[in-house]
Parts: structure tokens; sequence; C-alpha cells
């Protein structure tokens, strides 16, 4: 297969999204067609995963040294595979979620338009490629944040922009860095510290690390994704599971191992940053997690927290860092989309959006709760869930590294997980355990888990996350393999 | 000799007959005339790129006298590009606005706004080509009338008001420039600009260089920076962009403010010499300036609550892009010329979308009022999101190359702490100035964006206009254009440049 299908892959729901758009007052056709043209495009994905050729696809070179090029490298693959799975259950979840909305048309052309472009992040083929599919997501995915159109998901939007741009515009300036030290700015996959640390790299690195940092929530950064909560659930899990973090961290995980940053930042006070950067973040997400009572939001400071582990196992900067940072890149993807379909099955039904209503839910929604049941341990990280799998190699990562900071990097996880068991699983205990109380009794009555196509995504999965972390050593030996 | 020489001569006589002519012809015939007229200069600016761009530059006499006693012509790539950028831009505002032309302009008076587009035209042209510096001051000061006739031929009072700060802003620095002109004509005894290079570079070499010239560098320069509105004298900007009609706002903040900003990139690589400059403190004023500028502009920019203001005082911010480009010296010129391409031609479409949306909230300039406009005027919406996505920096568009370009040849040279520091400042204003672009223009977008109820805000629908739809339509084929395939332009500006000392 030649790389230049690429192209048309990532541009075939960008193009097909735009063109279901045109349809009017035919949402039966509407869903159909996504239908088609989103699993038409995982297809192709995965059809390309095995049989792409590893070769470059030159499509213009704007001036010297900067190329927008494609090319379906290993770690492209594990993105793009993740994505291509999750989106057509986010698509009919999405459906069934904006059932009574009135513009749902313009959010499902949007919806489908976001996968092109991440597929796009996945297959580029160097630093500016990815920058130029990172703007576009931040712009596609805005109409999905103000879809509401209340001042609320306006302001939620307008932060999103501000915060994003500002991001873009230091990687911007992180890339210019990075590309006149090296000459290029070409992936290629490097580790170890032999070479002389160089100023201007240095802070080319450390602009990149704020700059995408920006969409992987880290500390002083995250502002914008509990304001986000404003938005459609469907988007919201798709901002925080599957597309836009995640694109954070894709774009952080290719500058620290593909654009030389580990290989020039180890063993430097620039790692020491990160690291710490990466601890507070944990440790944050995880407090006000535990201190909010508006579900989403609750989920969304999770999702900071979640994020930053992946950052810490990127900060360690070594090979099972790597392999680390992969693995709860997917895992947490999983386990996240899921605990977001349900807070929003649970608020679009019942209109619940506060934890202290929950209570007694599990009698109305019993297998949603079941659901959430097995993704909270998940994402705890109780053993034999898909959780536990990804916090062991990121512990492990840190304890090879053994330096000061990493430690306490890893005595901020442990941390993290106990404060995490206690808010995630709190509202199993309400749901299962507690009576229905004063507070929830309005939202209680309304309570129903009819519509199948919001349930069908929550229960596949939660099964994967059961399954990923029965039998993990399959996924975690592939991974090695890609990587060796 | 080719012919192709004579051919600057010809646009710019062409200029003035067409000036003559429209002054008393009806209003439709003034337009086709004057349509025709960008058209060609546009041929011929096409022309004279490739043919300089193979030949090197070019020095054109007048007469039969050798320089430096005759007025004399010089151009190269650099000149002949923005010599056919102008008339392109000026060409799209003029069908982009053409209704509007029609109804802010009383239909005795419309001809003659197309006899002032021509003088602009040719006075802008001349600017870019002559060599000489009274032949400039000549010029600035036809481009200063016909600027001020534009700024008042709405006839509303707010524009009368506008067209007289303008007025007296422009007289200041008209003054300054002229004032300067002759100290320098005194110092050095020439008005021809390779003449008094040399001069300037004697004087520096003997080391008289020091009080007198820097003087006259500075007033020059002050002039010419007042009279495009470089920090601090913007204030003048709102009205007179903003409140204007769509074609004048274009022409007035897209063309006639660079034409200014050109006569000062001549008059300092020309004229004084880019070396000599580098030895005096000027460029790093106006870099500093223009750093001000970035950030300043955008502040008031933010504070505004009419759009078309909003617009305008953007300008401000995008002027300071350029001034800070030029000073960072010859790297940064580049940037800073490849930016007078992307500002002209973004600030157009934008003035001329936003025209229309304000039309479609029924002439109520409010932001509140612009709710879902964009909705109900498909074509003017996208046009503004792409020229807004384009200043702020989104890539495939010309922004994104300018931004880039300002980055990179900031870094050229770093090799002293004040490079070093003037590299970071310019990281930050950029960075600091993308901010608040992005405050500004996107939240404009997403107003536009977000849909109304129906009783809410009254939007009305406009007429379709094929002349806006089709300046739209080319005014982003030509961001997309700058944005994905920039490296020809830049090879030409670096080439010019390189003529230009």
């Amino acid at each position: 297969m030649p790389s230049w299908i690429l192209l048309i892959i990532a541009f075939l729901p960008i193009v097909g999204g735009a063109l279901i758009g045109l349809i009017k007052n035919n949402f039966k056709l509407t869903k159909i067609l996504s239908y088609v043209v989103v699993i038409l495009t995982s297809i192709a994905t995965w059809l390309a995963i095995f049989l792409i050729k590893e070769d470059k696809f030159l499509i213009l070179e704007i001036v010297k040294n900067y190329e927008i090029c494609l090319k379906f490298d290993n770690f492209g693959k594990v993105f793009a595979g993740m994505v291509s799975i999750l989106w057509p259950l986010a698509l009919m979840y999405s459906f069934g979620y904006m059932k009574h909305d009135a513009r749902k048309q313009t959010y499902n052309m949007f919806y489908v338009m976001t996968f092109g472009v991440v597929l796009g992040l996945a297959f580029s083929e160097n630093l500016l490629t990815m920058f130029c599919f990172y703007e576009m997501l931040t712009f596609i995915t805005l109409p999905l944040i103000v879809h509401p159109a209340t001042s609320e998901a306006r302001k939620a939007g307008r932060f999103y922009l501000y915060f994003s741009l500002s991001g873009s515009s230091l990687s911007l300036v992180g890339m210019i860095l990075i590309t006149s030290f090296l000459g290029t700015n070409s992936f290629e996959l490097a580790f170890g510290s032999t070479a002389s640390a160089n100023m201007l790299f240095q802070m080319g690195y450390l602009l990149c690390f704020f700059g995408f940092g920006v969409k992987s929530a880290i500390f002083p950064l995250h502002f914008w994704l509990p304001m986000a909560g404003a938005a459609p659930t469907p988007t919201t899990a798709l901002l925080h599971a599957v597309a836009v973090v995640k694109a954070g961290l894709f774009a952080l995980l290719r500058v620290t191992f593909y654009n030389r940053g580990a290989y020039f930042v180890a063993g430097t006070a620039i790692q020491y940053v990160v690291m710490i950067i990466a601890c507070v973040t944990i440790i944050y997400g995880s407090a006000k997690a535990l201190k909010e009572q508006h579900l989403k939001r609750r989920f969304a400071y999770s999702t900071i927290s979640n994020l930053s582990y992946i950052v810490l196992a990127l900060s360690f900067m070594n090979y099972i860092g790597l392999i680390a940072a992969l693995v709860h890149l997917v895992m947490h993807s999983v386990t996240k989309i899921c605990l977001f379909f349900v807070c929003g099955e649970v608020i679009e039904n019942s209109e619940a959006k506060y934890v202290y209503q929950l209570d007694g839910f599990a009698k109305k929604m019993p297998l949603t709760f079941v659901a959430y049941t097995l993704a909270a341990c998940s994402i705890t990280g109780v053993p034999l869930f898909a959780g536990f799998v990804s916090k062991y190699y990121i512990i492990s990562a840190g304890l090879e590294l053994g330096n000061v900071f990493s430690l306490i990097g890893v005595i901020c996880l442990i941390l993290s997980a106990i404060m995490t068991a206690v808010y995630s699983l709190q509202i199993s205990f309400k749901a299962f355990v507690n009576k229905p109380n004063q507070l929830g009794e309005e939202v209680y009555k309304r309570a129903n888990e009819k519509s199948k196509e919001m349930l069908i995504p929550i229960c596949v999965f939660a099964i994967v996350c059961v399954i990923l972390g029965v039998s993990s050593t399959w996924f975690v030996d592939l991974l090695m393999n890609l990587f060796n | 000799m080719d012919f192709i020489i004579n051919l600057p001569l010809i646009t710019i006589i062409l200029g003035f007959v067409l000036a003559v002519l429209t002054s008393f012809l009806n209003e439709k015939i003034s337009r086709i005339l004057t349509l025709c007229y960008e058209v060609i200069a546009t041929a011929f600016g096409i022309i004279l790129t490739i043919y300089t761009m193979d030949k090197g530059y070019i020095e054109y006499q007048l007469g039969h006298l050798t320089a430096p006693f005759c007025n004399q012509i010089r151009f190269g790539p650099y000149e002949s590009l923005l010599a056919t950028l102008v008339p392109t831009v000026m060409f799209l505002a003029i069908i982009a606005g053409k209704l509007h032309t029609k109804r802010d302009i009383v239909q005795q008076k419309e001809h003659s706004f197309y006899t002032l587009l021509n003088l602009i035209l040719l006075a802008i042209l001349s600017i870019i080509y002559t060599d000489d510096i009274f032949t400039g001051f000549v010029f600035l000061e036809i481009l200063t009338l016909g600027s001020i006739g534009i700024t008042m031929i709405k006839n509303h009072g707010r524009q009368i008001a506008a067209a007289l700060r303008y007025m007296i802003f422009n007289l200041l620095g008209s003054g300054l420039f002229l004032l300067g002109c002759i100290f320098l004509y005194g110092e050095t005894g020439y008005l021809s600009m390779s003449y008094i290079q040399d001069v300037v570079t004697d004087l520096f070499a003997q080391g008289k260089g020091d009080f007198g010239l820097v003087i006259t560098f500075t007033l020059i320069v002050t002039g010419l920076g007042i009279k495009s509105g470089l920090f601090p004298f913007y204030f003048w900007m709102g009205d007179t962009y903003g409140g204007n009609t769509t074609t004048a706002s274009s022409v007035l903040s897209g063309l006639i403010s660079k034409g200014y900003i050109i006569l000062a990139i001549k008059m300092i690589y020309r004229a004084f010499g880019i070396d000599n400059v580098m030895q005096t403190e000027l460029l790093n004023v106006l870099f500093v300036l223009g750093a001000c500028g970035m950030i300043f502009g955008s502040v008031t920019a933010i504070k505004q609550k009419v759009l078309n203001k909003m617009v305008s005082y953007s300008s401000a911010a995008q002027i300071g892009y350029i001034y800070l480009g030029i000073g960072l010296g010859p790297a940064g010129l580049i940037a800073a010329t490849f930016h007078i391409m992307t500002h002209s031609i973004c600030k157009s479409l934008l003035f001329s979308c936003s025209n229309r949306l304000i039309d479609c909230s029924g002439k109520k300039r409010k932001f509140e009022n612009l709710r879902g406009a964009g909705l109900v005027d498909k074509v003017a919406g996208v046009g503004f999101t792409v020229g807004a996505l384009s200043m702020v920096g989104c890539p495939f568009l010309a922004g994104f190359v300018s931004k880039y370009l300002f980055i990179t040849n900031s870094m050229v040279d770093i090799s002293t702490p004040w490079l070093l520091i003037r590299a970071i400042i310019t990281v930050i204003a950029l960075l600091g100035s993308t901010l608040l672009n992005t405050i500004y223009y996107l939240r404009t977008v997403i107003t536009i964006y977000s849909p109304v109820k129906k009783n809410e805000v009254e939007l009305v629908r406009n007429k379709y206009d094929v002349g806006f739809v089709v300046s739209t339509c080319l005014f982003i084929a030509l961001i997309f254009a700058l944005g994905l395939f920039p490296s020809t332009i830049i090879e030409i500006i670096g080439q010019g440049i390189g003529l230009l000392g």
C-alpha cells in the first residue's frame, strides 16, 4: 500500500463530514452516511496499519526544512489504531445523546470531521505537519464545545481557544528552535543522553513542552479543561478520552522521544522541571477531583491527574517510560471514555449533575452502574483491571531511573491512586448502597437506561477494561516489539 | 534597451490620464476605467517582477541628462513585487465594496471617488518606483490629499471629524518629512537617493555622521511613522478606517499606510544606506516602538465595542509587526515585507466582510447585534473567519508564514547580548500579540456563528453581490497561496532586498 493512501484516509472523514453537513432535514440519511464514513475510515486505518509501507509522502515544502509530509510509523499506528476503534462507538453514543438536539446536524458534521484531523495527527511525518493538524484540531473541536450556545459554553469555547492558541504559539517557537538546531524536524526514535546539552535546544524543548502541555492539561495551563465540561457529553468524552488531550500527549511524546528530546534533555534540569510539573499536576488533579461535587467536573479533574501520569512516564525519558506512557494512553482512553459516557447517560436521562444526587441510582440503571464500577476499578488501578497494568509500568519505569525526583513521582502516583479510589468508587457506593434521598428525588424518578445507543458503547468499553486488565501481556509485548 | 523598462513610467502616466478622465466621466465608466487600470498595473507589475528577477535592478532616467541632474526611476524585484500587490488589492477592494460605494456616496460624487483612487494608486506606485526624495515628497502629498479625500467622501459628521483628525496627523507627518528632506539636501547636496547614500557613507566614514544626520533620519522616519500609524500615533485610526465605506477602509488601512512604510523602507535602504543606519540607534527605536505597537494596538482593539473599529485598531498592531521587522535589520525586512503583503490582503478582506456582517444586523455595529450574522451571510462569515485565522497565524494561511519569518529572522544572529534580548523581545511580543489577536478576532468569530432565537435579534438578509463573492474568494485564494507556497515570494523579497542597497 503506497503512502499517499494516508492522505485519502485522513481526508475521507473531513470531506465526508463536510458533505454530510450539507444534507438538510433528513437525519436518518445523515446517520447512515456518518456510520458509513466513520467505519470505512476505521477499516482503512486498520488495513493501513498492517499493509502500508513505511515511506514518506511529501505533500509540499512550505519553506526550507519545513515540509508537509505523511508517514505511518509504529508510534502513529498505536495512536491511530486506538482512535479508530474508539470513534465508531463514540459516534454511536453521540447519536443517542444528541437525539433531542435541534442542531444535531451541524454537531454531527464536526464530530465526523474531527476524526480525520486526529488521524492526520497520527500520520504526520514531522513536527510541522503534526503542528498543523494540531492547530486544525483546535479549530474543528471549537464548534463542538460552543454547541449548546449558552453563555457558559461560549465562555468555555473562548477559554479553550485562548489557552490552546497561546500554547501552540509557544510550541511554534519551540519547533523553530528545535528545527534550527537539528536542521530537520522529521521524527526519529532516539534515547540516551550522550550528546552535550545545548541551551537553544533545551529552550525549544521546554517551549514545546509548555505549548503542547496546554492540551495535555499540565498544572498551570489546565483551566480550560474543567470549563469545557459545558459542552455536550460526547464532546467532553471525546476531548477527555480520545482526541484533544491525547493529541496533546501524543505531541509531547513525539517531541520527547522522536525529536531528540530524550536525547538532549535527559539528565538535565529541564527533565526535573518536567517531572516536578507532572507530580504537582497529579496531586492537584486528584485532590480537586476529590473535592468536586459536579459530576462532569470531577472526572475532568480526574483526567488532569491521569494525563500527568503519562507526562510523568515520559519525563523518565527511558525505554520503559515510553512503553508505560503508551500503555497508559490506551488504558486511560478506554476507561475514561466509559466513565464519561456513564456521566452523559445519567445527565441526559435524569438531569442529575451532582454526585450527591446519585444515591440509589443503581436500582434504575443497573447495567450502567455495573459498567461504571468496572471502569472505576480500572482507573483506580485495582489488579486485574486495565489501569493496574499501566500504573505498574509507570512505577517500574520510575524505579528503573531511580533518582530522587523519579521516586517522588512514584510516591505521588501511589497517593493519587488512593485519592482516585475514594472519588471514583464513592459514586458506586452511593449508587448501589444508599437509598434515594431527598436531594435526588426529582432526578431519581427520571433515571432510566432505555437508550441502547448509549448503553452499548458503555458496556463494550467496560468489558474492554476488564479484558485488557486480565490479559495485558500480549499488548505490552506487542508495544515492546514495536519500539525495540 | 528593452521596452519593458518603460512600463513603470507608463503606469504612472496612465494613472494621471485616468485621474483627469474620471473627474468628468460618469461613475460607471469611471469605475470600469479604474478597474482596467488596476488590471494593467498588476500585469505590468508581474512582468516587471519576472524581468527584474532575471536582469537585476534597472535605473531609468527621465530626460536626456543622467542622474543626479535628472529625475530617476529605479526598480528591482522588491519594487516590482510591491507594485504588483498594490493594484491587485485595490482591484479586489473596489469590486468588494461596489454596493457600499453606491450606498454611502452621493451619486454626483461617486466618479470623484474613483479619481481619488486613481491618484492614490499612482502615488503609491510612484513612491515605490522613484529614486528621488523630492519626487517622493510630491507623491507623498498627493497620497495624503487622496487619502483625506476618501476619508471624508462618505459626507457624514463623524467621518468629517475623522478626516480632520487624520489630516492634522498627516500634515504633521508630511511637515517632518519635508524638514528632513531639506536637511538631507543641505547636508549632502543631492536629491537622488543613490548619490545621497554615497555622501552619507562618506560622512560616516569621516566620523561626521553623528548629530545632524541622526536628526535628519529621525525626522524623516518619524514623519512617515506618524502617517502610517506607528505607536504611539495610532489613536486616529478608529473612525478613519472603521467608519468609512468599504473600499475606502480597505484602501486606507491596507494600502495607504503601506505606501508610507514603503517610503520609509526606501529612505532607510536607498537614501541613508542600511550600514550607516545600523551605526545609529534608529532601527532599535523602530524595533521597540513596533513591539509596543503590537501590544498596545491589540489592547486598544480589545477595548472596542464596535466591530469596524476593532478591525481598524488591529491595524495598529499589524503596523507594529512591520516596524518591528524593519527594526530587525535586513533579515527582518523580509518578514516585514511579507507581512506588508499579508496584512494588506487580510485587512481588506476583513473590512469588506465585516461591513457585510454589519449590514446583516441592520447596520448596528455593536458586537451583541452581530450574533448569528455569519449564519445569514455565509460568504462574509467564511471570509471573516479566514481573515481572522490568518491574523492569528493558523497554519496554511499567510499569517502563519509571517509569524514564522519574524521568529526565524529575529534569531539569525544572536551573538551579542542586545541581539539576544532583541530576539527574546520579538518572540514575547509575537506571543503576546497572538494571544490578544486570538482574543478579539476569534471572540468575534464565535459571536457571528452563535445561533440566535428567532425573535431575539432582527437579522437582515443581504443583497446578493457577485463582486463581493468573487473578491472574497480571490482574497481567500491569495491568503492560501501565500500560506502554502511562500518560498517564491520569499525568494523574490530576499533577492530584491539585496538589490535595494
